[in-house]
């Protein structure tokens, strides 16, 4: 075994005490020498590393989707569903503030965004109104997941205004709290916040990549825009 | 998998879970060996990887994880032990799992009972040391890392250790020194 061969090699590095510790060594080596069985360890290390990757906030797959009519976008899939779809820049940006905003593990996997990405590519070429993808909303604040359950209720080929928005999820009076929680709507496109307009009927802002000129787009793309 | 630290300056470290991978096994020894039992490591290891976690992710860099890590298991079995509000003697003198083998284990329980005995007579330190050094294979400049002392003291404490145990299981000692000779 491996600690035979090193049960007599000097641990203690002088002469003397070397002498007289090796009775006491093998007294030792009785007790202690063996080292746990390797599938214990195995469970062991099996059962750290998901008490690790929960204080991760779990596992993030990512990957993008590089030919869009808005240039790349990322998609982020964890084991609850669709987590994000992001606009980034580059990769680098996009893992940096997935890492920030869910401490999670992020691992680059095609397959666990295949669906998400098959949808988008099909709503891009005006083959598709509706998503029909899991969503996870569990790391948001209830407010801003009612205002982006109330969005996801207006059908494409439609727009709301942010007031009108308010009202629908029981919050009159809060338009601007409703805008804001639009304009960090962690899933765009798939929860259309471009389907919601200024009271004037104007477009409004849009925070992804391209701003109003992109909401213009996704907007003539439903049929909601001229 | 992968975990991605995207700090800047934390882009050259190791994901952390590599540090899972590369030392929980040995760490978990280590903490079986200190605590006695299988039940009491597995969560220091777990608490072990938790803290490092909360270290690494404030952007903190080390030159030695395995020193480091050694340094916090070291810190949580402490903590353990004085949490539990079993003094350390009466942890290391109750059901102490025997790592050798059940045939080994069976043959030498006596002897087994004893050295258990004998080390939880040792401070916390010097039982650390003397495990750190002799079955975890750190340098004393290691060990010195994990007890927050110089390697001198690191070494002094292996040192004196070995002396008192030597002392405590004298009888012992003489016995098994004969059988050694005649082999």
């Amino acid at each position: 075994m491996h600690h035979d061969e090193k049960r007599n090699r000097a641990w203690l590095d002088d002469g003397d005490m070397q002498i007289e510790s090796d009775a006491v060594t093998e007294l030792l080596d009785l007790t202690f020498a063996a080292a746990p069985a390797k599938g214990e360890a195995r469970q062991v290390i099996a059962n750290v590393k998901q008490a690790l990757a929960e204080e991760m906030g779990g596992v993030l797959y990512y990957d993008v989707i590089s030919s869009t009519p808005f240039g790349p976008i990322y998609i982020a899939v964890s084991s609850e569903g669709l987590a994000a779809v992001g606009f980034d820049d580059s990769e680098q940006d996009f893992l940096t503030r997935m890492h920030k905003r869910y401490r999670a593990s992020l691992e680059r996997s095609r397959s666990q965004v295949a669906q998400v990405a098959e949808q988008l590519k099909e709503y891009f070429a005006g083959r598709r109104l509706s998503f029909d993808i899991k969503l996870d909303l569990n790391r948001l604040r209830p407010f801003q997941r009612a205002v982006l359950e109330g969005i996801q209720r207006v059908p494409a080929g439609e727009t709301v205004s942010y007031g009108d928005l308010a009202r629908r999820i029981g919050k009159p009076g809060s338009a601007r709290a409703v805008g804001r929680a639009l304009g960090s709507n962690p899933i765009p496109i798939i929860i259309p916040c471009h389907r919601a307009l200024a009271a004037d009927g104007s477009l409004g802002g849009y925070s992804g990549r391209g701003g109003v000129r992109t909401k213009q787009a996704l907007l003539i793309l439903e049929g909601a825009w001229e | 998998m992968i975990n991605r630290n995207f700090n800047k300056s934390a882009d050259q470290r190791p994901p952390f879970t590599d540090l899972l991978e590369k030392y929980g096994r040995e760490l978990y020894a280590y903490l079986v060996r200190m605590l006695g039992n299988q039940q009491d490591a597995e969560d220091c290891l777990q608490d072990t990887y938790l803290r490092a976690l909360g270290a690494f992710e404030r952007t903190w860099s080390e030159s030695n994880y395995r020193a480091w890590l050694y340094k916090i298991a070291t810190n949580v079995a402490r903590t353990h032990l004085q949490k539990h509000q079993r003094d350390e003697r009466a942890a290391m003198e109750g059901e102490h799992q025997i790592m050798a083998g059940p045939q080994e284990a069976l043959l030498h329980k006596e002897q087994v009972h004893l050295v258990v005995a004998a080390m939880a007579r040792l401070s916390f330190r010097q039982r650390s040391a003397i495990l750190l050094r002799k079955y975890n294979e750190l340098t004393y400049e290691e060990i010195g890392q994990a007890l927050d002392c110089t390697p001198e003291t690191a070494r002094a404490h292996v040192y004196q250790g070995i002396k008192k145990l030597k002392e405590k299981l004298g009888d012992s000692i003489s016995a098994k020194g004969k059988s050694h000779a005649s082999r």
